[in-house]
């Protein structure tokens, strides 16, 4: 790459606008001569001349259209910043409800397979004694106990997940 | 509160600083006036770089909402306008960047000058009639640098926070970019080659 001391200077006054007009003699003889100051002013000015053209020919929309459309954009933006802990929080929620209940029939399958077989077996109103009845009933809320505190603690934790992420 | 009332109004114009990034670092008034300032600058920009009106129309609407809409947009009052209009190019440059990628998964360098070129609804003027098809006959990147240095007057350092490319690499691209242009200029208009150099 070749570089030219001139160069700033022939630079600044084209940008300027004072090339060739108001620029020394000695510098348009030199940019006569050299190769790099010739291309730049060649360039230079081509460009110089194409901005003005084409600012002149720009037709912008008003500000208060872009300015409606920012709004309408940071809005949107506001809500899916409002939305996305709430879908965090719905998510953690329900894996949180599901696990235990996954992991509470896996653990307790074989209890609820003679459960289901005992009350298969048995005729409605023959067979059916006091104890099975008692065993049956307590195994039913037990069930429903650990339902009811997997759910309490999801939706605490929902909560808790939610408030987290709004104070961030 | 329910949260839609949180939300501001784009009718009324109320706003919460903590919702609405674009009245934190400017009021309606004050973009106005740095629009009437730096609209027509940014549109010929993708318009010299693009060879296209209607995605030049698209792209300075976009960069200006862009702008407004930035948490981290520099502000007029704190920053200056230079580095706001800085901040407009190089989202400008960005755009046209994911304009270009969008047709073809591929770098911009590796697509022909003749894709960007097609299209062209701009009123032709003596300016565009003088520089157009040397322009055109640039690669998209080249354009751009050199309507950053030579349109706009940006130094190699503003160029480089525009296009996101080394400042060092710059002076290289950029010095390439006029030798090949100016070629094409003196073949264009039979202008013989001056200097020794």
């Amino acid at each position: 790459m070749i570089s030219c001391p001139c160069e700033k200077e022939v630079r600044d006054l084209v940008e300027r606008g004072q090339w060739p007009q108001a620029s020394p003699a000695e510098l348009r003889n030199h940019a006569a001569s050299c190769r790099v100051c010739a291309d730049l002013v060649l360039v230079a000015t081509a460009f110089q001349r194409a901005r003005v053209s084409t600012v002149a020919a720009a037709r912008p929309v008003s500000p208060g259209a872009i300015w409606w459309r920012a709004q309408l954009r940071s809005r949107q933006q506001a809500f899916e910043r409002i939305q996305r802990p709430l879908l965090g929080a719905q998510v953690f929620a329900f894996v949180a409800v599901l696990l235990p209940i996954i992991g509470l029939i896996a653990f307790q399958a074989h209890n609820l397979v003679e459960w289901f077989a005992s009350l298969g077996k048995a005729s409605p109103s023959a067979q059916l004694h006091s104890g099975d009845l008692a065993s049956a009933s307590s195994s039913a809320s037990g069930l429903i106990f650990v339902v009811v505190a997997a759910a309490t603690f999801a939706l605490i934790a929902g909560l808790a997940l939610y408030f987290d992420a709004e104070r961030k | 509160m329910p949260w839609e009332f949180a939300l501001p109004n784009p009718l009324t114009g109320e706003a919460d600083a903590a919702t609405q990034p674009a009245a934190a670092h400017m009021d309606n008034g004050a973009f106005a006036a740095f629009y009437e300032r730096s609209a027509r600058p940014l549109w010929a920009y993708p318009v010299r770089a693009s060879c296209d009106s209607t995605l030049a129309d698209d792209l300075m609407q976009e960069s200006y909402v862009r702008f407004l809409c930035a948490e981290r947009a520099p502000s007029l009052a704190d920053d200056g306008e230079v580095a706001a209009r800085l901040y407009l190019f190089r989202i400008a440059t960005n755009l046209l960047h994911d304009h270009w990628r969008r047709p073809r998964a591929a770098s911009i360098d590796e697509l022909p000058e003749e894709a960007f070129t097609a299209g062209s609804s701009h009123a032709q003027t003596e300016a565009q009639a003088e520089l157009g098809p040397a322009l055109n006959r640039m690669k998209p990147r080249e354009r751009q640098l050199l309507w950053l240095a030579h349109a706009e007057g940006y130094s190699h350092r503003e160029i480089a926070q525009v296009t996101g490319l080394a400042s060092a690499s710059i002076r290289l691209l950029l010095f390439r970019a006029r030798r090949k242009i100016a070629r094409l200029l003196r073949e264009q208009h039979q202008i013989p080659a001056g200097g020794a150099q």
